[in-house]
């Protein structure tokens, strides 16, 4: 499945295109993500928490930079994922494309989707949605992070097991002293899309909100739920 | 099919259960009727560690009118608020939704605050209360507080209710006399989640000249929304079937249903248009008849 998204950063297309390619900066723009060196250059290990109602996925996965092309600014990410407590996986190729807009940046990502499991049979429209909504969140708090040249989240670097994702500009109620410092926040939909906004450029996130999304539409087709394993067979 | 390990709680008083609220709110969830959350955490979408059940506590059930305002709390069953003479009589447009909600063994089971709260915009409930302009009471050991059902939901299955905070009652308010009601709705079987539908009130004068209009659209946005442009397009009209075409036409212009499997986007704000129309002309049609609320 083909989903293209943009969105536009107030800032020049090097300054962003920089930005872009350091995915452990770029990370830190996604409440809930957190990300980690692998063991091979250019890939990383990744976790995300993604909350919608009652239901919270995590997920674990890796993401690659791969067909970087600074002439034409292009570059794409590979991410593999799968549910931390679950059976789902998501695959995901998003190609970004950089270009000066008015001063700014404009990034077009394009990304080519796999879901296997029972989120396969979904179509499309809600996670279009939400992956639009979403893309602006990630534009604001990109702008943001590449604004401050990287000092406002330079501390948080994401280590293993001791460190807490922080955004670039926190909603006030995820700032909540929950004694959990030692997990990183969740993504909260409501609170993102209270606040308007968007993403995807990490696969991270693309991989999780798509899945996530993937889900809602499982029970939205049915009344009651109950019925929806004769879906999943199909 | 078996629920992931979880702790159960069983509160009997309501501030046991905002105490277990405090605690566990962020990794628990509260319990109503489960007929949403139940299957949820049959299918492992929803792995909570704790379930705090609201069942055990009788106070949050009931029905009543003070203030001329309809206050009906959280744990009421919707099958008790359909069967509610008081409702009827007053508010009718509830009673009538109440009828398109699933099926009747689930609204024995199904709490009118749980539908609130699940916050699924093509249930029912939500948008009817959006459309009555009701609000709603949360409860926390911080205090209490009303959110207005406007300013209640977010997104898809999401509230501005806090993670430690439980919804203990809704309350409508009246509904003025010479008010017509209707809810229409298309599924592809019975029971079935909506693909598309609407709730409309007209008020109209003695001249047959509309007042007030409210008109909410059901699955047709990540939440229950109101069509306020096609409400200003009712208000000093004699409503004939053309201006509930006009009107309706305005209030799916600026919508985005979501499409799926079930139907596509284009196909589903047709349907609304059409579920939004018929809603309009049968509110007008009672409101004429004097069949609509005689106000409280």
């Amino acid at each position: 499945m083909k989903l293209e998204n943009s969105f536009t950063v107030a800032a020049p297309i090097s300054e962003t295109w920089e930005t872009l390619l350091d995915i452990e900066r770029v990370a830190k723009c996604l409440p809930g993500a957190q990300i980690e060196p692998g063991e091979e250059e250019g890939v990383y290990r990744g976790a995300m928490k993604v909350r919608l109602g009652p239901m919270t996925v995590d997920y674990r996965g890796t993401a690659r930079l791969q067909d970087v092309d600074e002439d034409t600014y292009t570059a794409s990410i590979a991410v593999q994922a799968r549910e931390a407590k679950g059976q789902g996986t998501a695959a995901a190729v998003i190609r970004n494309q950089l270009e000066s807009q008015n001063g700014g940046t404009r990034v077009v990502a394009v990304t080519d989707l796999k879901i296997t499991g029972r989120q396969a049979q979904f179509g499309r429209g809600i996670m279009e949605d939400v992956a639009s909504t979403m893309m602006g969140e990630f534009a604001k708090r990109l702008e943001s992070e590449i604004n401050s040249g990287g000092a406002a989240t330079a501390s948080a670097t994401p280590a293993t097991g001791d460190a807490t994702a922080t955004p670039a500009e926190p909603p006030a109620d995820e700032v909540r002293d929950d004694g959990r410092a030692d997990e990183p926040e969740a993504l909260d939909l409501g609170n993102v899309l209270a606040r308007t906004p968007m993403i995807r450029y990490a696969g991270m996130a693309g991989a999780a909100l798509l899945v996530l999304l993937a889900l809602v539409m499982l029970l939205r087709g049915r009344k009651r739920p109950f019925t929806v394993n004769v879906n999943l067979r199909r | 099919m078996k629920p992931p390990r979880f702790a159960y709680h069983d509160p009997r008083g309501v501030d046991e259960a905002l105490a277990l609220l405090a605690e566990h709110g962020d990794e628990g969830k509260v319990l109503a009727g489960g007929q949403s959350l139940v299957p949820l955490l049959n299918f492992r979408l929803a792995h909570p560690d704790h379930l705090i059940d609201l069942n055990r506590i009788g106070a949050l059930a009931g029905i009543r009118r003070a203030d001329g305002k309809l206050r009906i709390k959280a744990m009421t069953r919707q099958s008790t608020l359909e069967a509610s003479a008081l409702v009827r009589e007053n508010w009718p447009l509830i009673t009538d939704a109440l009828g398109f909600v699933a099926h009747a063994q689930i609204r024995n089971r199904g709490t009118v605050g749980g539908s609130v709260a699940h916050a699924d915009p093509a249930a029912e409930l939500p948008v009817v209360f959006t459309v009555l302009d009701a609000s709603v009471r949360v409860a926390s050991t911080r205090g209490e507080r009303t959110i207005a059902s406007s300013d209640l939901f977010v997104t898809h299955l999401t509230t501005t209710i806090e993670p430690d905070e439980m919804l203990v009652e809704i309350e409508v308010p009246p509904v003025a006399p010479g008010t017509g009601h209707a809810f229409t709705e298309f599924a592809r079987r019975h029971g079935d989640f909506a693909l598309g539908g609407a709730a409309a009130l007209v008020t109209v004068d003695e001249e047959g000249v509309c007042r007030r209009a409210a008109v909410g659209l059901l699955a047709a946005a990540p939440t229950p929304v109101r069509a306020p442009e096609a409400e200003q397009m009712l208000v000093g009209e004699r409503i004939d079937e053309a201006a509930a075409a006009r009107a309706a036409k305005r209030a799916v212009a600026d919508i985005q249903p979501t499409g799926d499997i079930h139907g596509s986007a284009e196909y589903r704000k047709d349907l609304v248009e059409v579920m939004a129309r018929r809603a309009i002309v049968a509110a007008v049609e009672r409101a004429g008849n004097g069949a609509g609320a005689r106000g409280g």
